[in-house]
């Protein structure tokens, strides 16, 4: 435990499978359209696809200067680590000395009392009892500072927590908006999506239907048309899957499918 | 009661996931802080979550609040004659002014 480190951003990823949804410490404010469609299959949603589709194409959303402003705030936010595990554990320890001492300290008064009743000699048991009660007085000493430099430590914490809950909710209001913005964007191209799908293997205008998010046809057609209708400076890859559709659907050249150049998968020693 | 708080996206997600997994455990959920049972057990579920994501998860352990053993008469009478009162617009420190009820900064300074 005490060794607990902070990881900062680790988590964020894990909790967007979808990729690409949750700004990171080293993520761009507006995602670099090529790391979209760089490669077929794409692994995203069609809505990123022609988000980033019509960035290359020179579109931006009208809340592009608000997502530039909410990824710096977020990367001008200082988060301190908060441990108190050590601060913690003293006090543990502290207290559990002290009920020790205390215990110690009521046996041996008591030992004392039924000496004297009986007329025993108590010199020893007086000596043990004192040398406990000064033990008993300093742990007692250290409890309380023990629990002081945990409240200082606790107020520390708060002032971290105040940064984590301010990043959290800038962090919220990014994705929110950069959702805004792609969805301003792929609304943008769809007309020329449903176009661009006239000329894709296995795909059918008719397959985009009235407006964003009717899209009903095979997604791998919707990948190259997203593709095709980028402006993108350097080659795709195109995966197995990818190629195997389009040399499947009538032999089109890959180039003249998605317009662009194209860097075929390396194929498998043995094949 | 334990009280989790998170501190960031993946805390809160997987805070989520114990409430949803772990339903008995669970006193109440908020948005992204729950409150679990006294138990062995759900103290157990708080430190894996805080293992995993470190700062930004907080655990808080919460007493049940009696204000009839916690608080002096005049502060629980001064709280239900606020809330009765006539003026709605007056603030609490006028109305406590020159009467018994006690003073709020006065009740700052005191701890429970």
């Amino acid at each position: 435990m005490s060794g607990q480190r902070e990881r900062p951003g680790e988590g964020v990823a894990s909790e967007a499978p979808d990729c690409g949804g949750v700004a990171t410490e080293t993520e761009p404010a507006v995602p670099d359209p090529a790391a979209v469609l760089g490669r077929v299959p794409t692994r995203t949603s069609l809505g990123r696809e022609l988000a980033a589709a019509a960035r290359t194409r020179g579109l931006s959303s009208s809340v592009r200067d608000e997502l530039v402003e909410i990824s710096d705030a977020i990367a001008a936010i200082e988060v301190e680590a908060v441990d108190l595990d050590a601060a913690r554990r003293r006090v543990a320890a502290a207290s559990g000395e002290e009920e020790r001492l205390k215990e110690r300290v009521a046996a041996l008064r008591g030992r004392v009392q039924a000496r004297r009743e009986t007329g025993a000699e108590t010199d020893d048991a007086l000596g043990e009892l004192e040398s406990a009660a000064a033990e008993l007085s300093v742990a007692q000493s250290e409890r309380v500072a023990a629990e002081q430099a945990l409240r200082r430590a606790r107020e520390q914490a708060a002032d971290a927590r105040d940064a984590r809950e301010r990043r959290l909710e800038l962090r919220d209001r990014l994705r929110n908006r950069r959702r805004d913005a792609r969805r301003e964007l792929a609304r943008g191209v769809y007309p020329a999506f449903r176009e661009a799908l006239e000329a894709v293997p296995g795909g059918d205008p008719e397959d985009a239907g009235e407006r964003l998010g009717g899209y009903t046809g095979p997604a791998l057609a919707g990948s190259l048309a997203a593709v095709r209708l980028a402006r993108i400076e350097r080659p795709v890859v195109l995966g197995t899957e990818a190629a195997a559709w389009i040399a499947g659907r009538g032999g089109t050249a890959p180039e003249s499918v998605v317009d662009a150049a194209v860097l075929r998968p390396c194929r498998r020693p043995g094949r | 009661m334990l009280l989790v708080v998170t501190y960031s996206a993946a805390a809160r997600t997987a805070l989520r996931n114990l409430c949803r997994r772990h339903e008995g455990v669970v006193v109440r959920r908020f948005g992204r802080a729950a409150l679990l049972d006294a138990t062995v057990y759900a103290a157990f579920l708080a430190l894996r979550l805080r293992a995993s994501h470190g700062g930004d998860v907080q655990i808080e352990r919460t007493e049940p609040f009696n204000e009839f053993a916690t608080l002096d008469e005049p502060v629980r009478e001064a709280a239900s004659a606020y809330a009765n009162r006539d003026a709605k617009s007056t603030p609490y420190a006028a109305f406590a002014a020159g009467t018994d009820h006690p003073d709020p900064e006065t009740m700052r300074g005191e701890d429970l």
